[in-house]
């Protein structure tokens, strides 16, 4: 009896000090995203796996209503990697000396022009009546970019319309109310709008030939100070991007959970919908995409360089940002260079 | 007694702006004591003017924001004195009005303004008049409570007097009532200004197309603190003309009144 608890004391002290061991061995990285938001879905489905402490690295994670107060945040170094739409992705780049250093996921589809249930069928027969209409929408976004993309598609300006700016909660309050039938809303907000309001999605970016990407970032100071945490980030969110592809029924388990710890609530269809809309990049996909030619310019350079441009055009700021200057694959690369990330990386389990 | 009610020559004012306006370049141009991101420098506040003054920022230019927000400020301005003032005086005046009428103001005045937003745009819709009348919210609680606190801050005497002569109603009300409550009403009507032009920039957060609130939030989104400032300083300077302009009325409205 007195060897059995000997023998227990002794197996809790070292399953303790292992612990404690362990838990010495984890480094903090301050993790930030927005919520129920699809290309934060890994950083849930990684974090409720285990695979950043696998990684040596211990999440703390903070969330934001939209992508500017997350930019507006990193100034003060509450955050140091995290993942934004583009948009807010080059804001922070001028701003702030923000680097993108990957790509979340395509989503083209996700950032639309929606319409009322009534006048929906009206406005795809005959978009030039379009012109002279009100829409809403979140001014200086994605949304507002897919929405001047496809204006530019159907042959209208910007002042052909009457732009009202305001948040995506406020764009759904007001066409729900049929206080505006037209609105620049991105997933899953579309899907809400869709099932709850009978709206329809007239024109995405997809429809009018603009690649809306979202980022992974970083701030420069603290990638150059931590490279190999970056890398391992970059590593944890590729995995789970994998798994995701691998496991979707699992994966839209979990989906649900984040999106209603986010507050929202869309049919599985919808979130269905979310995984075969919306293109995501492992490792190798990720360097083809970001690799930049002798003397050349990367895909993701021409993405982000129209996009600067767009903001330039709202006089967001005098000269759009050269997208060497903030896109770097120096991470990804880094993680495929290290056998044990790059094989961590491509884990679809 | 005479020194302290001699006026202190206008230099003095201008001379506090110019250290303010030195400081501020010490600070962050010569120094860079303070930096970029956290406030702007002198130069980038005039790039950020000349952006909106020449080339238009937020759908519009500079001038047309400010016209767009006096239009505004002038219109809910307008009818919460025209209600305001008015149900001030006859509260004032009448006790029995002012039991009808009170419990539901108290009940009213302590909603903030900005909690009529949501229900504005049901009941209005997007456009100006949802701003409109949040900003007659905003103005109408300290017309109505200075212009009631003016009648009851008439001399007794002077009510009795007017009692016991057996002036007319309307002669009461023009000649004594009216001009014993003046000081308190243009008191109240300094502050329903500065209250419009507080809750203006609130009410243009949401679907405004043009207006000194708009390029407030649309800086903001754009985390640009340079155009920022450039909008502060154009609601600063529009509501202190505003201001100005009042006190002009209301030294023509009040000629028996020294400073």
């Amino acid at each position: 009896m007195k060897r059995q608890i000997a023998a227990l004391a002794a197996g809790i002290t070292l399953g303790f000090a292992t612990t404690a061991a362990s838990a010495q061995q984890l480094t903090e990285i301050k993790i930030s995203y927005q919520p129920a938001l699809y290309w934060a879905l890994p950083f849930y489905v990684a974090e409720q796996k285990g695979w950043y402490a696998e990684l040596g690295l211990k999440p703390v994670f903070s969330t934001f209503p939209a992508g500017v107060p997350q930019i507006a945040a990193s100034a003060s170094k509450s955050w140091d990697v995290g993942g934004a739409g583009s948009v807010p992705a080059t804001l922070g780049a001028v701003r702030y000396n923000l680097l993108t250093i990957g790509i979340t996921n395509d989503e083209s589809y996700g950032n639309a022009l929606l319409a009322t249930a009534k006048t929906a069928d009206g406005f795809v027969k005959n978009p030039s009546s379009i012109k002279g209409q009100t829409i809403v929408l979140t001014a200086n976004s994605t949304g507002d970019y897919a929405v001047q993309s496809c204006l530019a598609k159907w042959g209208l300006k910007k002042s052909d319309v009457t732009v009202k700016s305001m948040g995506q909660a406020e764009i759904i309050s007001a066409m729900s109310s049929g206080n505006a039938d037209l609105g620049g809303l991105w997933a899953p907000n579309t899907y809400t709008m869709e099932e709850k309001a009978g709206a329809k999605q007239i024109c995405s970016g997809q429809d009018a030939g603009a690649a809306v990407p979202g980022a992974l970032m970083a701030r420069a100071d603290y990638a150059k100070e931590n490279p190999q945490n970056v890398a391992k980030f970059l590593a944890v969110y590729l995995r789970a991007w994998k798994w995701l592809n691998a496991h979707q029924a699992d994966g839209i388990a979990m989906m649900k959970k984040f999106y209603e710890q986010g507050g929202v609530t869309i049919s599985e269809a919808s979130m269905k919908k979310e995984f075969s809309t919306r293109p995501t990049y492992d490792l190798a996909a990720q360097l083809k995409i970001m690799r930049r030619p002798a003397g050349g310019a990367s895909e993701v350079d021409g993405w982000f360089t129209k996009i600067g441009a767009f903001m330039q055009a709202n006089g967001t700021f005098p000269e759009a940002p050269a997208a060497s200057k903030f896109i770097t694959d120096e991470y990804m690369k880094m993680v495929d260079a290290d056998p044990k990330l790059k094989a961590f990386a491509n884990r679809a389990n | 007694m005479a020194a302290s009610k001699a006026r202190r020559p206008p230099w003095v004012g201008v001379a506090t702006f110019v250290v303010l306006a030195a400081a501020w370049y010490s600070l962050t141009t010569l120094t860079h004591t303070i930096s970029p991101g956290r406030f702007p420098a002198p130069g980038e506040t005039w790039d950020a003017l000349r952006q909106i003054a020449i080339t238009g920022y937020a759908d519009a230019r500079l001038h047309e924001h400010i016209l767009h927000s006096v239009k505004l400020v002038l219109f809910g301005f307008a009818a919460a004195t025209a209600v305001g003032v008015p149900l001030g005086l006859a509260m004032g005046a009448s006790r029995a009005f002012e039991a009808f009428i009170n419990p539901s103001f108290l009940l009213i005045r302590p909603i903030p303004p900005l909690a009529w937003i949501p229900l504005a745009i049901v009941w209005l819709g997007l456009g100006d008049a949802a701003k409109v009348l949040i900003i007659w919210f905003a103005a109408f609680v300290p017309a109505v409570i200075n212009s009631y606190s003016g009648v009851r801050a008439i001399e007794p005497h002077l009510l009795e007097a007017a009692r016991t002569l057996g002036v007319p109603r309307a002669m009461f009300v023009r000649e004594v009532l009216i001009p014993g409550a003046l000081p308190m009403i243009f008191t109240g009507l300094r502050l329903s200004l500065q209250a419009c032009w507080t809750t203006l920039v609130a009410g243009e957060l949401i679907g405004a197309i043009a207006g000194l609130g708009h390029v407030l939030y649309q800086a903001s989104l754009d985390i640009f603190p340079a155009m920022i400032v450039v909008g502060m300083a154009a609601v600063a300077v529009t509501g202190a003309a505003m201001t100005a302009l009042l006190g002009a009325v209301e030294r023509r409205a009040m000629p028996w009144r020294t400073r």
